[in-house]
């Protein structure tokens, strides 16, 4: 009987430490997300700068997409370094 | 007066013409800093070397009487990011091959994949008097504009060029040519290409072939980055 007891103890103990994690892993995920959203959203502004920017100064369009190209990549690695 | 240079630019040019039959011309490259440029600012952000790393860049114009071919000159370089933003500042797109007043261009764009942009030498020249010993060589001074049209309008920016009669082809560094002698110095607006090394008359030259990428017209590949950007 104490057996049983203690089983069903350390079961709902289980399950609550299990259903915690699921959602605190579910948070977490939400969060990445935000957060990679957030980085690429940034990342095209940067992108788009540079093409503005290039534009302004003169630059031909396949000159100004190089530009862009450029801080598009150099953002998200700086981003994924971090 | 601009007519009688021109008939003595051409009468040394048929004098010399028949000792010079081809020859490889090293250049290098030193980029402008423009502190007013805002885009300068931002690239510096991203990779402070990215002008002196382009004092590394070697470039090799190869010609006889019939073609020419400017490659950059394959090498590792101490700071590879800043060497692609340096070769977009000093605007090197790809190799080229100037054939009579035609230009193509090896071009690479980002999702487009590669072709041979083909456009029309640039010759609308003001040549002057103005001249300077480069590597033993006299050469003339000669003045143009590139027209650049883009959606904030028209951009005119001038090249200065420095040619040499003594060598008479109409080859330069980058595409540019059109002269009655060899550039042997180039300023545009964010770089200057100077001689190196020049080797004439060697024997067997190769004239190396571009990509067999698909050949547009500039506008076309305007058009084409425009389309996907949009």
């Amino acid at each position: 009987m104490k057996k049983l007891f203690l089983s069903a103890i350390f079961l709902v103990a289980f399950s609550s430490v299990s259903i915690a994690n699921t959602i605190a892993n579910d948070d977490l995920e939400k969060e990445n997300v935000t957060v990679i959203s957030l980085v690429a959203d940034n990342c095209t502004k940067v992108a788009q700068l540079a093409y503005n920017l290039a534009i302004s100064e003169g630059a031909n369009h396949p000159t100004a997409v190089a530009y862009s190209n450029i801080a598009y990549n150099n953002c998200k690695k700086s981003i994924s370094a971090e | 007066m601009k007519k009688y240079f021109i008939f003595i630019f051409t009468l040394i040019n048929f004098s010399v013409n028949s000792q010079i039959k081809s020859g490889i011309v090293n250049y290098q490259v030193v980029a402008t800093e423009n502190k007013n440029s805002e885009l300068e600012k931002l690239m510096l952000s991203i990779n402070p070397n990215y002008l002196t790393i382009c004092k590394e860049f070697e470039f090799a114009l190869t010609f006889n009487s019939i073609e020419a071919i400017f490659k950059k000159t394959d090498k590792l370089y101490s700071d590879e990011s800043a060497s692609s933003i340096g070769i977009l500042k000093v605007g090197f797109n790809g190799n080229l091959i100037q054939k009579m007043d035609t230009v193509f261009q090896e071009i690479s764009l980002d999702r487009l994949g590669n072709f041979i942009q083909k456009k029309k030498l640039l010759k609308k020249w003001n040549i002057t008097i103005e001249n300077k010993d480069i590597d033993g060589y006299k050469c003339y001074k000669a003045t143009a504009e590139v027209i650049v049209i883009n959606p904030k309008g028209t951009f005119k920016h001038p090249v200065i060029a420095w040619f040499c009669p003594a060598i008479p082809f109409s080859y330069g560094p980058n595409g540019f040519g059109g002269l009655p002698g060899l550039i042997l110095e180039l300023q545009t607006k964010d770089a200057v290409y100077g001689v190196n090394k020049i080797k004439l008359n060697i024997d067997d030259i190769k004239i190396d072939k571009l990509k067999n990428y698909k050949i547009v017209t500039e506008e076309q590949l305007n058009n084409m980055v425009l389309d996907l950007h949009e």
